[in-house]
């Protein structure tokens, strides 16, 4: 089966199956069979400093999985252990079913990296720098070609081969990047920040081609500072400070963050006695008057909520003039993320599910 | 079968990795014209520079010879060139010493050389008369030179003065001659009156002999002439024995016994003996009585190498270990800095098989520099192969080896480009000083000796020189010095690479 971009480039699909078929029983993923990352209470102290702690999480296979959080919170390092470059201090960590730092190259052929920076050599061309990293891969000589223009038309670089990278704008270069790490058709792979300092129109063009990537069968892990591009991702995992501030889908995230989903009810009537009444509704988690004429009222599922607060406030004589379900903005939800870090540092004990 | 098939395939993958650092460095390399210029182009023009004006001479330096006020030294430079034949390039000759002085201060002139004043007095009074030699050299290796010269012209100067003198001398050589053979005359005259039964004749013969011979002992060339003809301290010892034996026998009226033939024979054969030593004495020129012994040394190499011809090949091993180790230091620096590294931990690739790659790549680029100024050293620069042309590749591939091993362990070393380059510069220094590259090895400490041993260098140029100029085979312990070089260098930078892919 193909999977057709809507650029006609055909990408070779993945097999629903992450783990090598000869791989061992015993190194086979002990969490989860179909998990194409398994981490469980995975730490990293560097000194006296944790930089990640307590961290578990799956991934599943043929999923986008982002690792959001401000610079400094330990996206990077996370990424750096899941890829073997560095070993955790304390927890289990399975990649691929085997522990990253016993990683084989079999393994490690099946891993694509992006890392943050530019690590792509300048004076080579578009072609040579592109055949350089098929070739680090083990990629033979005779059918590496058509998996090199493939990847380059991919990223809509196949014009541009013989430019040299130098020459390459900041986009494009990136842009080579991600080809490079998808030359040799990887499984798994890891984008550590790849839209970063890029314009939101490549930007977009990038969670294209992720998504295309994702539909193709293979598995993204993929860091980023713009929390708005969590929507993008199919599960994701906030990061403050290297504690785990949320883990879920962005709706999930949403939902945990905003205590439940949020509808805004707008009457020119609203007094106490229509407050209590909402706040008495089954359902509702809470009610909140943000502005005088506008309630924000937060319950367990806004869809069947918005037609019994609609009746019951209208037969409560009120005159209701609007009632919508409010997505709160990832911007927002990340606040309150990072908020409630802060109060669980500030109060230990308190766990995030 | 699928276990071969699967051996095959990691053994292919393999050779694809290695692969991929050897034409990523030749493409990086190709898509640089200033790094060709400079690796390729550079050690050219350097070579060639070196062979076009390398001139090795002794230096030469402008001269005043600063003669007394005194009509009988002339003031023409001409009249003194045969004196100053060495490093000195007589230009001024001036009585006045204080312009001299300041001319040198103000480096106008090199060297003054002052002829002493009452050179005749200081003889005589049995001083010597000493040349003031005054120059301003902070080159201690010039102002060796400079010293070395001023005595050996004294000399020169010294061994004239005893030729004229001895030329002067020759009457009193020739006076000995005389009187040897006036000797040696009276001789032949008492055994003649001795044979013939003359007695009256003989005795006034002994007594004509006796004098003649007191004439010989007493001329003051006599010691010198029986010094230079190696004869006994007084050959007429015996002479006198004889004269007073046949004086005697004269005396009782006894003549020409056979005893008395016996001792005016060797008396005859004494004294014509001495007067051939004095008259070929006499005849000796001053020269070579002034200056009795010359030298005649003989190189026996086959083909006398020039300067250039001497220096060319440890030029070659120079250059090729400061491309080498430059490259190498570089490459692994720059890859780190530039976050290939990271890329590198990740891939399934090894330390091994990029060290490996990056050899191959700068071995084959390297190799192809160093043939080609080997051919411009050969045929461009005319130094002589005596020695077979495979042995050069030899040399130079182990020299390679050693190098590119010594800038992967610089490498690993170094944090920053910079680092690099100041180590690979602080090799090139050491290689100048302590590599055999002008100061020969011997010259140095042997504790210091064993820097010399560490860099690939020393065992390069002394290989080159050794196939091309003497035409023999590299010695084998020079081959096995390189070799360890870089054996004992790819261990260190491999282990280190190594830890620097690992997982932390």
């Amino acid at each position: 089966m193909n999977v057709q971009t809507d650029r006609g480039i055909a990408l070779e699909p993945r097999d629903a199956r992450l783990a090598d078929p000869g791989m061992p029983a015993t190194d086979q993923v002990a969490a989860r069979a179909d998990a194409a990352v398994a981490a469980s209470h995975v730490s990293k102290r560097f000194g006296e400093t944790d930089v990640v702690q307590g961290l578990t999480f799956d991934v599943d296979q043929g999923q986008i999985f982002g690792i959001i959080g401000p610079s400094g919170g330990g996206k990077t390092t996370t990424m750096r252990m899941l890829l073997g470059v560095m070993r955790p201090t304390t927890g289990t960590l399975r990649v691929l079913g085997r522990e990253p730092h016993k990683f084989r190259r079999r393994d490690r052929e099946r891993l694509g990296y992006m890392p943050q920076l530019f690590v792509l050599f300048p004076e080579l061309s578009v072609m040579e720098n592109i055949d350089f990293a098929a070739s680090v891969y083990g990629m033979s000589w005779f059918g590496r070609g058509k998996r090199i223009r493939l990847a380059l038309e991919f990223v809509e670089l196949w014009d541009a081969r013989n430019r040299t990278a130098a020459k390459l704008s900041g986009g494009m270069q990136r842009r080579l990047e991600l080809a490079a790490t998808l030359v040799h058709n990887p499984d798994l792979i890891f984008l550590d920040e790849p839209t970063a300092g890029i314009d939101p129109v490549l930007r977009a063009k990038f969670w294209d081609h992720f998504r295309e990537l994702r539909d193709s069968g293979r598995t993204l892990i993929i860091t980023t500072q713009y929390v708005t591009e969590s929507e993008y991702c199919d599960r994701i995992l906030a990061l403050k400070d290297g504690q785990m501030a949320a883990i879920g889908t962005p709706d999930e995230v949403r939902r945990e963050a905003m205590g439940g989903e949020v509808i805004h009810v707008v009457s020119a009537d609203l007094n106490r006695r229509a407050i209590e009444l909402v706040r008495g509704m089954s359902g509702v988690l809470g009610v909140r008057r943000i502005e005088s004429d506008r309630l924000e009222v937060v319950v367990e599922d806004a869809g069947p909520m918005i037609a019994v607060l609609l009746d019951g406030l209208r037969s409560a004589g009120l005159t209701i003039d609007e009632v919508t379900e409010e997505r709160a903005s990832f911007d927002d939800v990340f606040v309150r993320l990072m908020e409630a870090v802060d109060a669980r540092t500030a109060q230990p004990g308190r766990d995030v599910r | 079968m699928r276990g071969l098939r699967n051996l095959v395939g990691t053994f292919g993958k393999q050779i694809v990795r290695v692969l991929s650092f050897f034409f990523k460095e030749i493409w990086a390399t190709v898509r640089q014209p200033r790094l060709i210029f400079s690796v390729v182009l550079g050690p050219f023009l350097i070579l060639a520079a070196f062979g076009v004006g390398y001139r090795g001479q002794t230096p030469e330096l402008v001269t005043t010879l600063v003669v007394p006020n005194d009509p009988r030294f002339p003031t023409d430079p001409a009249e003194y060139r045969d004196l100053f034949s060495q490093i000195f390039i007589l230009t001024t000759v001036t009585s006045d010493r204080q312009a001299a002085e300041s001319a040198l201060s103000d480096l106008e002139t090199d060297v003054v050389v002052v002829v002493p004043t009452d050179v005749e007095t200081k003889i005589r009074g049995g001083e010597r008369a000493e040349f003031e030699v005054l120059f301003r050299e902070t080159d201690p290796l010039q102002a060796a030179w400079v010293r070395y010269f001023s005595t050996v012209a004294v000399q020169e100067l010294n061994r004239r003065v005893v030729a004229a003198f001895v030329g002067n001398g020759r009457e009193p050589a020739q006076r000995a001659a005389q009187a040897t053979s006036d000797l040696r005359a009276q001789a032949d005259g008492l055994d003649a009156d001795l044979r013939a039964g003359n007695a009256v004749s003989a005795v006034a013969r002994v007594l004509a002999t006796r004098q003649a011979l007191e004439t010989v002992r007493g001329a003051p060339a006599y010691s010198a002439t029986n010094s230079i003809a190696g004869t006994p301290s007084d050959p007429l010892a015996q002479a006198d024995t004889d004269l007073a034996v046949i004086q005697d026998d004269l005396a009782r009226g006894q003549v020409n016994t056979p005893e008395q033939l016996e001792r005016s024979g060797r008396l005859r054969q004494t004294t014509g003996s001495l007067e051939t030593d004095a008259v070929q004495i006499a005849q000796i020129p001053p020269d070579i009585l002034s200056s009795p012994f010359g030298v005649r040394a003989q190189n026996e190499v086959p083909v006398e190498p020039t300067a250039i011809a001497f220096f060319a090949p440890a030029v070659v091993a120079l250059l090729l270990q400061h491309i080498a180790v430059s490259l190498s230091s570089l490459s692994m620096v720059r890859d780190r800095l530039l976050g290939a590294m990271e890329v590198y931990r990740v891939a399934p690739i090894g330390p091994l098989e990029v060290v490996l790659g990056k050899t191959l790549s700068f071995g084959l680029m390297l190799g192809v520099v160093g043939a080609a100024l080997f051919l411009l050293v050969r045929y461009g620069l005319g130094v002589p192969l005596l020695g077979d042309w495979r042995w050069v590749a030899v040399a130079i591939g182990l020299l390679l080896f050693s190098s590119l091993g010594l800038g992967f362990f610089i490498s690993a070393l170094a944090e920053t480009e910079t680092q690099a380059v100041q180590l690979a510069m602080l090799v090139l220094l050491c290689s100048i000083f302590f590599g055999g590259f002008f100061l020969p090895l011997e010259s140095l400490e042997p504790w210091l000796r064993s820097v010399s041993y560490v860099l690939p260098v020393t065992f390069g140029s002394l290989d080159l020189r050794d196939i091309m100029l003497r035409g023999v085979a590299p010695a084998p312990i020079t081959l096995v010095g390189l070799g360890g070089i870089g054996l004992v260098c790819y261990i260190m930078a491999s282990f280190s690479f190594s830890r620097q892919m690992g997982t932390q």
